[in-house]
């Protein structure tokens, strides 16, 4: 039993928690191993691996993460800060001076984006731009609820990379319903698409909101296709007689009919 | 250090956050993790009890003597053998260990037990299609064996299927109770899960999976006369309420996994602007044109 790894095993279960509950599963495994250490790394390494969201506004991610510190950087305000798991806050804030150069575009991107959020995240919305380089930007957008009361939360991230007129990224979805029960939605899907104007901020958010309206009306129909070809006749809603089952010694008349009942 | 009910809290409210997709990975380690922590019989008490009360996908055994296949879980469970509904037997045979010999139900319960096990594969054969696996395991409550149907049972319906490309998986756990009120009334407990897990990942990475649970409950009174004697009765009264609440149960399955979740999705997350199926659809219709435009 020694040789297996507690880190590991702390790891895999951080690895499926739902993107806003990470505290709550911290705390349960709180209870179950005595090294708060332990615990405290495997979230933060999902923390840096998924991204989330601190202070309601700020992203920390492994890329936008500062190497000399354990610190994250905030390329938008300029600014680094620690983050809070117990308080989901962010501390220690300081002003900081980026050696990457920021293309042109940049103010206007996070302008729009800013806008955009307002127009199609109904929730919680955060966004960071994280300059490459002087042509090249990192956006990650998160647009969560974390509705405990009702026995919800759920995630929409987005991570796209625009280099030069080129535009790759990927989108995650990812639900939580736990009333009763335990109930889990993930989509994962990566997006390819290109500038089709002027680079400009407005051009950049203009293809990631088509890019994401596309995916939104794919999801719709992929519940559809679900629904229709998959869960309907997995368990029928009445037998095909379309009555309920005459339960007791009858029973086995339906045996008896039960030629007609497959071949229908 | 946290007491044996904190632990065990803690443990099912991990549960019922982490991804219901590897609940069983999940659960084993979970498991693991007590065992490291407390090496005393605290943890494993702990295992034991987590093991029972938390639902996982069945197993499917292959009963020898009849050929047929069987579903296992912890209800029908000794050591590392499982008993099979058809031939009553343990497979693989257990060690024999006098103190300890595996559990039988008494003869007049494994009697409901054959014919209750045929009923429910009518029923199985109805709703699923004529795919799938069901099982029927009950065992005594009472003290005295001989008045097992009179005092009261207890006892588990399992139904398994898996569509054929394995998109849709289905796995109903009824567990009920028996619990005479007076000598003609009895109250029948039942507590139903559903694990339900789909996908088609040639067609889109959208998954939806997980399990729900709810309890239902009926007083019924029992009239034996007229050739319907008290095993039939209480088939009778379990299949319709293991039908009822199975029926309930779907349609909280399709309201959860179709309405709620893509509600949360359009409502809570991202919304395609001005919200409204008017709205949707109109999108739907201008991304189909296009489409056929580009042909």
């Amino acid at each position: 039993m020694a040789s297996i790894k507690l880190d590991q095993l702390v790891d895999k279960l951080v690895e499926s928690a739902p993107p806003g509950e990470l505290k709550e599963v911290g705390e349960g495994l709180s209870s179950l191993v005595s090294s708060p250490a332990v615990i405290n790394e495997s979230l933060e390494s999902y923390i840096q691996k998924n991204g989330a969201v601190f202070s309601g506004k700020y992203i920390a991610s492994s890329y936008n993460k500062d190497e000399s510190s354990t610190k994250y950087i905030d390329y938008v305000s300029k600014k680094k800060f620690n983050v809070d798991l117990q308080s989901n806050r962010v501390t220690d804030i300081e002003s900081f001076v980026p050696s990457v150069t920021y293309p042109p575009y940049f103010e206007d991107v996070v302008s729009t984006l800013e806008t955009y959020g307002e127009d199609h995240y109904p929730s919680g919305y955060a966004f960071t731009v994280i300059p490459v380089s002087s042509s090249s930007v990192r956006i990650i957008i998160i647009g969560q609820r974390l509705n405990n009361e009702n026995y919800y939360t759920g995630q929409w991230k987005s991570n796209y990379l625009i280099d030069g007129s080129n535009v790759s990224g990927t989108v995650k979805l990812d639900i939580h319903y736990y009333e009763d029960g335990n109930v889990r939605l993930n989509f994962d899907e990566k997006v390819s698409t290109s500038l089709n104007g002027s680079i400009t901020g407005s051009e950049i958010v203009n293809v990631i909101n088509n890019a994401e309206n596309k995916i939104t009306l794919q999801i719709v129909d992929d519940f559809n296709q679900l629904n229709q070809k998959y869960f309907k006749n997995l368990r029928r809603l009445l037998p095909i007689t379309r009555s309920k089952i005459n339960w007791g010694n009858a029973i086995g008349n339906y045996r008896l009919g039960s030629d007609v009942v497959n071949k229908q | 250090m946290a007491s044996y009910e904190e632990k065990f809290d803690a443990s099912l409210d991990l549960l019922r956050r982490l991804d219901p997709k590897s609940i069983a990975k999940n659960l084993n380690d979970i498991c693991t993790v007590i065992q490291n922590n407390d090496h005393d019989s605290t943890g494993e008490d702990l295992v034991q009890d987590l093991l029972s009360s938390i639902d996982t996908p069945l197993k499917v055994s292959k009963c020898k003597e009849s050929g047929k296949d069987y579903l296992s879980c912890d209800y029908n469970r000794d050591g590392d053998s499982y008993r099979s509904p058809w031939s009553n037997k343990y497979y693989p045979t257990p060690q024999a260990d006098d103190d300890q010999p595996p559990p039988f139900p008494s003869s007049s319960l494994r009697q409901l037990e054959i014919k209750a096990n045929d009923s429910f594969d009518i029923y199985r054969d109805l709703y699923y299609e004529g795919a799938g696996i069901s099982s029927v395991y009950l065992w005594d409550t009472a003290e005295d064996d001989e008045n097992t149907l009179q005092d009261g049972f207890a006892g588990v319906v399992l139904i398994k299927k898996e569509t054929d490309d394995g998109s849709g998986k289905w796995d109903s756990i009824h567990v009920f109770e028996v619990i005479p009120e007076s000598s003609t009334s009895y109250l029948y407990k039942l507590t139903t899960s559903v694990i339900l897990d789909l996908q088609n990942q040639k067609l889109s990475s959208l998954s939806l999976s997980g399990t729900l649970t709810r309890q239902l409950e009926s007083v019924q009174s029992i009239e034996v006369d007229g050739g319907v004697n008290l095993e039939t009765n209480h088939l009778i009264n379990l299949g319709t309420l293991v039908e009822k609440s199975e029926y309930n149960i779907r349609n909280l399955l399709q309201e959860v996994y179709f309405d709620k979740l893509k509600d949360i999705m359009l409502k809570d997350l991202r919304s395609i602007g001005d919200i409204g199926d008017k709205k949707l659809e109109d999108l739907r219709q201008s991304e189909l044109i296009k489409g056929l435009q580009t042909l």
